[in-house]
C-alpha cells in the first residue's frame, strides 16, 4: 500500500536499518516507488531511482540517505548478554537503559549499571560505551545464541509518535527525507512538467562517512544535485540565537555552507528566489557541524553543483528526533518547484 | 488474568508521589473485584480488604508500595518548555531524550526531556550528565497552549511502554514496586477463598521512595497480627553484586535480617519447600531498605517478613522481571495465605 505524509515518513522511522545493512528500508523504499521510477539497487545497497529527461535540461541527482546509526553485535556472553559496537554517533547516555531491535525484530534493553553499585563519578559521567550490553531477554548462552549472533545489526527500536505540534522517532530527520524524495518522484511522475533527467538516489552509509553517496554520484555523474537530509535545530531555551544553527516551524532549510560542502552559490541564490517567489518558507543557514553528502557529492567526477535542502531536527542522534511537519511540507514544495 | 496483563495493567497507572490517589478510579476497578472492601486512608494508602470466611482470623497486612519516581514541573519557559525537579531520586543518565509523559490537566502530554545541549555547556559541564535540576521537558506546544494543561506542580513520568523480550523477560517503567503489587493481585485471584487463613489487609502504599513517610499509619491503624512486605530487588547483572545480588529465575525471594520475625520467615520458607514453590535466600544486613524496617515495630511491634522479586535495571523507564519469578512469588503468597498456623 502507497503512504503518503505522516504515514509515509512513521513507517521509514520504525524500520531498523543501520549503515551496512539497509536492506528492509531498501526494499520498503522500492515497494513504495512502484511503478512511478526505474528502480535499482547498486553495488554497495542505494537505491536508485531515474525518470529519463523530457526536455535538454541539466541531469540532477536528487539524494537523502536512507541508512541510521546502530551497532554490530561482537560477543554473545556465557550468561547470554549481547556485547556490541556502535557506530553512526548516538551518544551513550541516550542508549543506556532505552529500548533497541536486533536483526529487526529481536527486541532489546540496553543496559544501566546497577544504581547500587555506581560510585559518585558514575552519577554524574555517561556510561561508556563498551560498558553497555544488550539485553534480549536470555535464560543462557545457548538461548541468546538462537536469536542473536556476532556481526548481527541493531539500532534504537521504533518509537514515532506525534508530540505537540511536532513528530518525533529515531532517525527521523534523515528518514523524512527519504520520503520527501519518494514524493516528489510521485509528482514528477504524476506532471507533465518537462524537466532534464532526474536521478533519486537513497543512498547507504550517510552516517559513517557518506560511501553511498559517493558511488552513486560516480555512477550517474550528474550536472546539478539536491542533498536533502536533517538538519540540528538547537532552538531550545537557554541557547543564543546565532547558536541555534536552524529552527522547527521555520520553513525548509537552505543552506549555504556546511563543515565541508561549499554549496553552489549561483544554485543556491536560485532555490532563495524559488521559494520567495513562490512563497515557500525557508531559512537561509551557514551550517557549521555536519558534514554532509554534498562534501563527497560536490567533488564527484569534475564536480557537480550541489544545494543543500534540509528538514530543522532537534535531538539528532537520538530515539527522539523531532521535526514540523509543516517544514517537511516546505521542504517538498521546494525540492519540487525547483526541477 | 495473564501475570503479564495484570503487571502491565497496575504499572502503566500514574502514582508519582503525592498523586498515589490521581487514577485511584482504576486501579480501584481493577484490584476491587478480588476483594470485599477498599478504604483510602488520610495520607494516601489504597487498603483493600478480603476476610476469611474462618471464625476469629487473625490479621495479616501484605504491603507493596504503589508510589513510582517521576518528575515534577516548577516552571514554564517562554518558548514553552518545562523546567522540572525530581520526586524520589530519579537518575539522571536516563533523561537525555528520554520519552516523557505529563500528567496535565485534563489531558496528558507526551514529551521528550533535553539535556544541555552541547553548544551551550561550559568547559566543566562537557562530558557530564546534566543534573535533574537543569533537564527541560519538549513537549512541542507554544506556553499559551502548554499554560492551559500544565501548571506548577504537575506530575511528569516515563513514558510507559511494556514489552516482552525472550524467555518470558518482561519491561516497562514502575515495576518497583508495582510489580509486587501485581504478584499480590495474582495470588489473591488464584486462591480458593474458602481456604483464606486470614483477614488480608492488602495495602497499596503511599511515599516509599520519598522516605518510607506512609506505611506506618496503614500498619498501625490496622493492628495486624504479622506482616508480609514485599518489594523488588536487584537481580544479579554484570557488574552487580555477585554473592548479594539475587538470581533472575531463581524464584521469590525470601529475606533474613535482624529485623525480621524469625518464625515466620521460617514459616514462609516451609510453605514453599512444601509446594514446591523455587525461593531463594536473600541476607540483609541489619536494615532491609524496605517498608519492613518501618512495620515491624509500629504500635505494639508486628512480627514482619519480608518477600521480594528480582528486576533488571532499577529505577530506570525500562525496570526488567522475569515473569517465572512473579509467579513463584504469586504462588507463594498465596500459599502462605492459605496455611493455618503460618502466623
Amino acid at each position: 500500500m502507497k503512504l503518503h505524509g505522516l504515514e509515509l515518513i512513521r513507517a521509514l522511522s520504525d524500520i531498523s536499518a543501520p549503515s551496512g545493512c539497509e536492506g528492509r528500508v531498501a526494499d520498503f523504499i522500492i515497494g513504495q516507488i512502484g511503478g512511478d521510477a526505474k528502480t535499482q539497487i547498486d553495488r554497495v545497497g542505494n537505491v536508485i531511482a531515474t525518470i529519463p529527461a523530457t526536455a535538454d535540461a541539466p541531469k540532477t541527482m536528487i539524494c537523502a540517505h536512507m541508512d541510521e546509526p546502530g551497532f554490530i553485535v561482537k560477543d554473545v556472553d556465557g550468561d547470554g548478554k549481547v556485547w556490541f559496537k556502535s557506530f553512526g554517533g548516538v551518544p551513550s547516555e541516550r542508549m543506556s537503559g532505552r529500548r533497541g531491535v536486533i536483526n529487526g525484530d529481536v527486541f532489546c534493553i540496553f543496559s544501566a549499571k546497577p544504581i547500587h553499585v555506581l560510585s559518585g563519578d558514575e552519577r554524574t559521567k555517561p556510561t561508556p560505551m563498551d560498558k553497555i550490553y544488550a539485553e534480549i531477554g536470555a535464560k543462557d548462552k545457548d538461548s541468546a545464541a538462537a536469536k542473536v549472533k556476532v556481526g548481527d545489526y541493531g539500532t534504537l527500536a521504533p518509537s514515532f509518535c506525534g508530540i505537540g505540534k511536532y513528530v518525533k522517532g529515531k532517525a527521523l530527520g534523515s528518514r523524512a527525507s527519504c520520503a520527501a524524495l519518494i514524493e516528489t518522484i510521485r509528482s514528477v511522475a504524476a506532471s507533465d512538467k518537462k524537466h532534464g533527467e532526474i536521478v533519486f538516489a537513497f543512498t547507504t552509509r550517510g552516517e559513517v562517512g557518506n560511501m553511498g553517496a559517493e558511488v552513486a554520484s560516480f555512477v550517474a555523474s550528474p550536472e546539478r544535485a539536491i542533498i536533502v537530509d536533517g538538519i540540528q535545530a538547537y532552538d531550545t531555551p537557554d541557547v543564543p540565537d546565532e547558536l541555534k544553527i536552524s529552527t522547527l516551524g521555520g520553513g525548509a532549510v537552505i543552506s549555504g555552507i556546511d563543515a565541508k560542502t561549499i554549496f553552489a552559490p549561483a544554485r543556491v541564490d536560485e532555490a532563495v528566489k524559488c521559494a520567495e517567489e513562490n512563497g515557500i518558507k525557508y531559512q537561509y543557514v551557514v551550517r557549521q557541524s555536519q558534514v554532509g553528502e554534498g562534501a563527497v557529492v560536490q567533488r564527484s567526477l569534475g564536480g557537480c553543483e550541489c544545494i543543500g535542502i534540509s528538514i530543522p531536527t532537534r535531538y539528532k542522534k537520538s530515539a527522539s528526533e523531532m521535526i514540523s511537519p509543516a517544514d517537511y511540507e516546505a521542504v517538498c514544495a521546494l525540492i519540487g518547484k525547483l526541477i | 488474568m495473564e501475570t503479564k496483563e495484570i503487571i502491565r495493567a497496575v504499572c502503566s497507572l500514574m502514582s508519582i508521589n503525592g498523586y498515589e490517589y490521581a487514577e485511584s478510579d482504576k486501579l480501584c476497578a481493577l484490584v476491587s473485584p478480588y476483594f470485599d472492601v477498599v478504604e483510602r486512608d488520610s495520607v494516601g494508602n489504597h487498603i483493600f480488604i478480603k476476610r476469611s470466611k474462618k471464625k476469629n482470623a487473625k490479621k495479616l497486612f501484605i504491603d507493596t508500595h504503589f508510589d513510582e519516581i517521576g518528575l515534577m514541573v516548577k516552571g514554564i519557559t517562554n518558548e514553552g518548555f518545562l523546567r522540572v525537579c525530581s520526586v524520589g531520586g530519579v537518575d539522571a543518565r536516563l533523561l537525555p531524550c528520554a520519552e516523557v509523559t505529563v500528567y496535565g490537566k485534563g489531558k496528558t502530554l507526551p514529551g521528550v526531556a533535553l539535556d544541555k545541549p552541547g553548544c551551550i555547556r561550559k568547559d566543566d559541564e562537557r562530558g557530564k550528565l546534566t543534573p535533574v535540576t537543569d533537564i527541560l521537558v519538549d513537549v512541542g506546544l507554544d506556553k499559551t497552549e502548554v499554560s492551559k494543561y500544565v501548571d506548577i506542580g504537575t506530575p511528569v513520568g516515563f513514558a510507559p511502554f511494556y514489552g516482552e523480550l525472550g524467555d518470558g523477560y518482561y519491561f516497562g517503567k514502575a515495576l518497583d514496586d508495582k510489580l509486587c503489587s501485581a504478584a499480590v493481585i495474582k495470588a489473591v485471584e488464584m486462591l480458593d477463598p474458602e481456604k483464606l487463613a486470614y483477614d488480608l489487609y492488602f495495602s497499596m502504599s503511599c511515599r516509599e521512595e520519598v522516605g518510607h513517610r506512609a506505611v506506618s499509619a496503614a500498619a498501625y491503624r490496622i493492628e495486624p497480627d504479622a506482616a508480609i512486605v514485599l518489594d523488588v530487588t536487584f537481580g544479579l547483572a554484570p557488574e552487580g553484586k555477585k554473592g548479594s545480588d539475587m538470581k533472575m529465575g531463581g524464584g521469590a525471594v525470601i529475606s533474613l535480617s535482624v529485623i525480621l520475625d524469625k518464625t515466620l520467615t521460617d514459616n514462609i520458607i516451609a510453605v514453599a519447600k512444601e509446594n514446591e514453590i523455587p525461593y531463594q535466600i536473600c541476607l540483609e544486613g541489619v536494615g532491609t531498605g524496605t517498608h519492613a524496617d518501618d512495620v515491624a515495630f509500629v504500635g505494639r511491634g508486628i512480627p514482619t517478613a519480608l518477600l521480594g522479586i528480582p528486576i533488571y535495571f532499577m529505577h530506570t523507564p525500562v525496570e526488567t522481571t522475569l515473569l517465572d519469578d512473579v509467579d513463584s512469588t504469586a504462588k507463594l503468597v498465596a500459599e502462605c495465605l492459605c496455611k493455618e498456623g503460618l502466623i
